[in-house]
C-alpha cells in the first residue's frame, strides 16, 4: 500500500543553542530522524526544508543538501509562515503519492534566538503585515494578534484570565517534557502580572523566541526498513484565506474550519473521532481561535474547556503534550513542527509522556501569517 | 524600514481607496485592478474615514517607534462605513474602545499611516465628511 507514513522525526531542545547556526541545528535534527528512520543519507530522494530568519538564502533545500551531504532527485523550499512545517508535510505526502519520491525529508531550524536580537526578530515578522498600511502604524506580529484577542474578547465575553488557561496547561505539560525551552510553573495569576506586550497580550500570552530544529522523514510504509513504526497521514487539508489581519475573513477563523474539512473528509474521519490534538500555539488567542475555528470548541468555550482539563495529557482530548509553542519553543517553521513530531510520537508510542488513553488518531494543524495560511493533517497510528 | 514621523493633531485628509467601475468592490491597497472580479477599470476615490472600531491594541514592546512616536501607542482596527468589508488600520492618539464610531484620515506623504478621531469628536458635532 502507498499510503504516505511519517516514518521517524527528530526534534532538538529548544532554548539557546549557540554556537550552532541554522544548518548545524537543522543537521542534529535531520540526523536524529535519519537513525531513527533506519536510513542512510543516499536512501534519501527528496528534501523540503523551511527558510530561517537568521540565514535567508534564495535555495534553502540545497544550501542544506550540500552542508549535510544530500543529492537528492526532488529539492526545494518552502514559505507560508507558521504553516510552512505542516506544508512540507501535506507536499510530501503528496509526492508520495505522485511516485515522484519515495523517502522525502523536511526538515526546518534556526538559531532564532542567539543569532540576532529580539528587535531584528520582530522586525523581521512584521513583514507579514501590509507595508503601506498596517507596517506604518508601529504593528508587528503581536499586536496583530493583539486585535484578533481584543475582537474575540469583546465578542465572546471570556476575560484576558480566560485565556491565560493556556499558558498555564502549556507550561503545565512543558514542565515534563525533555528539551522544553520554558518549564517553570505558571499561574493564572502569572500570566495576568506578566509585563504588556501589546493588550491584551502579555508576556506570558506570548511563546518565547527559541534556537532549535526538527525534521521527520515521509515515505512509503513498505519504501522502509523492517521495524519501523510509522504514523500513516491519512488525510490533508489547506485553506488560504488572505494574507493581511486588514483582510481577514468573518468568522476570522474560518481558513481553520475550511482546512480541517478537507483533511477530514480525505481521511474520512469525522472530528469527533480525533484522540490528540497538535494544534499552532503562538499565542494564547491563537489556540483560542483555532480550537474554535476548528470546532473542537464552541464559540468562545475553549479557554473554559481549556481549564476544566479536557486538553490535559490525561484529558478526553489531550493538545500539544510537548507544551507548544508556548512552552516547548518556538524556532520558526521548526516551532511549527515540534507539534507533529510529538503528535507522531505519541501515535507510535515513541513519547516521553505517553497519553494514558493511547490515541490512535490525532488531528495537527498550524497557521501562518494572522491567521492567513492553513494547513490541516490527519495523522493515523498501526491499522 | 524608516517611519515617517506625523502630527496627529493636524487635520489630515479623507482616506484614499480604490473601487471597481464593474462591481464596485473597494479596497486599499492600489493596484489598478479588481481582485474580486478582475477587471481592469478601478477608480481612486477618497471616502470618509468614519467607521465602528472594531478591534484595538496597546502596544506597550516594540522593536521601533510608530508615526506618532515610540511605544506605547494605540492601534485600532477600524471597519469602514463607506465601503462594506474595508477596513483601516490606524493609530489612536486617545482612548478608545471596540464598537466605538470614529473618524480615520489620512496623514503623511504616502497615503499613510492614518489616525483615529476620538469617539468624542462626533458628540461636539464636528462630524464632517
Ligand atoms: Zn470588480
Amino acid at each position: 500500500m502507498n499510503t504516505p507514513c511519517i516514518a521517524a522525526t527528530g526534534l532538538t531542545p529548544f532554548g539557546r543553542l549557540e554556537p550552532a547556526d541554522t544548518l548545524d541545528l537543522m543537521s542534529r535534527a535531520a540526523g536524529a530522524a535519519l537513525a531513527e528512520a533506519g536510513l542512510e543519507r543516499g536512501d534519501v530522494d527528496g528534501l523540503l526544508t523551511g527558510y530561517s530568519t537568521t540565514h535567508p538564502h534564495l535555495m534553502p533545500a540545497t544550501l542544506f543538501a550540500e552542508y549535510f551531504g544530500l543529492q537528492p532527485a526532488y529539492a526545494h523550499g518552502v514559505q507560508v509562515g507558521g504553516a510552512t512545517g505542516l506544508a512540507m508535510v501535506d507536499l510530501a505526502r503528496r509526492l508520495i503519492q505522485a511516485g515522484a519520491a519515495q523517502r522525502i525529508l523536511v526538515v526546518a531550524g534556526e538559531n532564532r534566538l542567539s543569532g540576532q536580537s529580539r528587535d531584528q526578530t520582530i522586525q523581521t515578522l512584521a513583514q507579514v503585515g501590509e507595508p503601506v498600511h498596517e507596517v506604518p502604524n508601529g504593528a508587528a506580529v503581536p499586536a496583530y494578534y493583539a486585535l484578533l484577542a481584543s475582537r474575540y474578547l469583546a465578542e465572546t465575553g471570556c476575560s484576558e484570565a480566560d485565556l491565560a488557561a493556556f499558558s498555564v496547561l502549556m507550561r503545565r505539560h512543558a514542565a515534563r517534557y525533555p528539551g522544553a525551552h520554558l518549564t517553570g510553573a505558571v499561574t493564572v495569576a502569572d500570566v495576568l502580572a506578566s509585563k504588556p506586550i501589546a493588550t491584551p497580550l502579555k508576556q506570558l500570552d506570548c511563546c518565547p523566541i527559541s534556537d532549535g530544529a526538527a525534521a521527520v522523514v515521509v515515505a512509503r510504509a513498505d519504501r522502509m526498513p523492517a521495524g519501523t513504526r510509522p504514523a500513516r497521514i491519512t488525510g490533508g487539508g489547506q485553506a488560504h484565506t488572505h494574507q493581511h489581519v486588514t483582510m481577514a475573513p468573518e468568522p476570522v477563523h474560518a481558513g481553520a474550519t475550511q482546512a480541517a474539512g478537507r483533511a477530514l473528509s480525505e481521511a474520512g474521519r469525522r472530528l469527533d473521532d480525533m484522540e490528540l490534538l497538535g494544534v499552532y500555539d503562538s499565542f494564547t488567542i491563537t489556540l483560542a481561535e483555532l480550537l474554535e475555528g476548528l470546532g473542537v470548541s464552541d464559540r468562545g468555550r475553549a479557554p473554559a474547556d481549556a481549564a476544566a482539563g479536557r486538553f490535559d495529557l490525561d484529558g478526553s482530548l489531550p493538545l500539544n503534550p510537548h507544551g507548544g509553542l508556548l512552552s516547548y519553543g518556538h524556532a520558526g517553521v521548526a516551532g511549527g513542527m515540534s507539534h507533529l513530531v510529538e503528535t507522531v510520537r505519541q501515535l507510535t508510542g515513541r513519547s516521553p509522556v505517553p497519553a494514558p488513553r493511547g490515541p490512535g488518531l490525532a488531528l495537527v494543524h498550524a497557521d501562518g501569517g494572522v491567521l492567513s495560511s492553513h494547513v490541516s493533517l490527519v495523522l493515523e497510528g498501526a491499522p | 524600514m524608516t517611519i515617517p514621523s506625523i502630527d496627529p493633531a493636524a487635520a489630515g485628509a479623507p482616506p484614499r481607496i480604490e473601487r471597481c467601475r464593474a462591481c464596485a468592490h473597494a479596497w486599499l491597497t492600489p493596484r489598478g485592478f479588481c481582485p474580486r472580479c478582475g477587471a481592469d477599470d478601478a477608480s481612486t476615490e477618497d471616502i470618509t474615514g468614519v467607521g465602528r472600531v472594531e478591534a484595538v491594541t496597546v502596544v506597550h514592546r516594540a522593536a521601533q517607534p510608530s508615526a506618532v512616536g515610540p511605544a506605547p501607542y494605540t492601534i485600532a482596527l477600524v471597519a469602514a462605513e463607506a465601503a462594506p468589508g474595508l477596513r483601516f488600520m490606524a493609530l489612536a492618539p486617545g482612548p478608545v474602545a471596540v464598537g466605538d464610531r470614529v473618524r480615520v484620515t489620512r496623514h503623511g506623504d504616502r497615503g499613510a499611516p492614518y489616525l483615529v478621531a476620538r469617539e468624542a469628536a462626533f458628540r461636539d458635532g464636528t462630524l464632517e465628511q
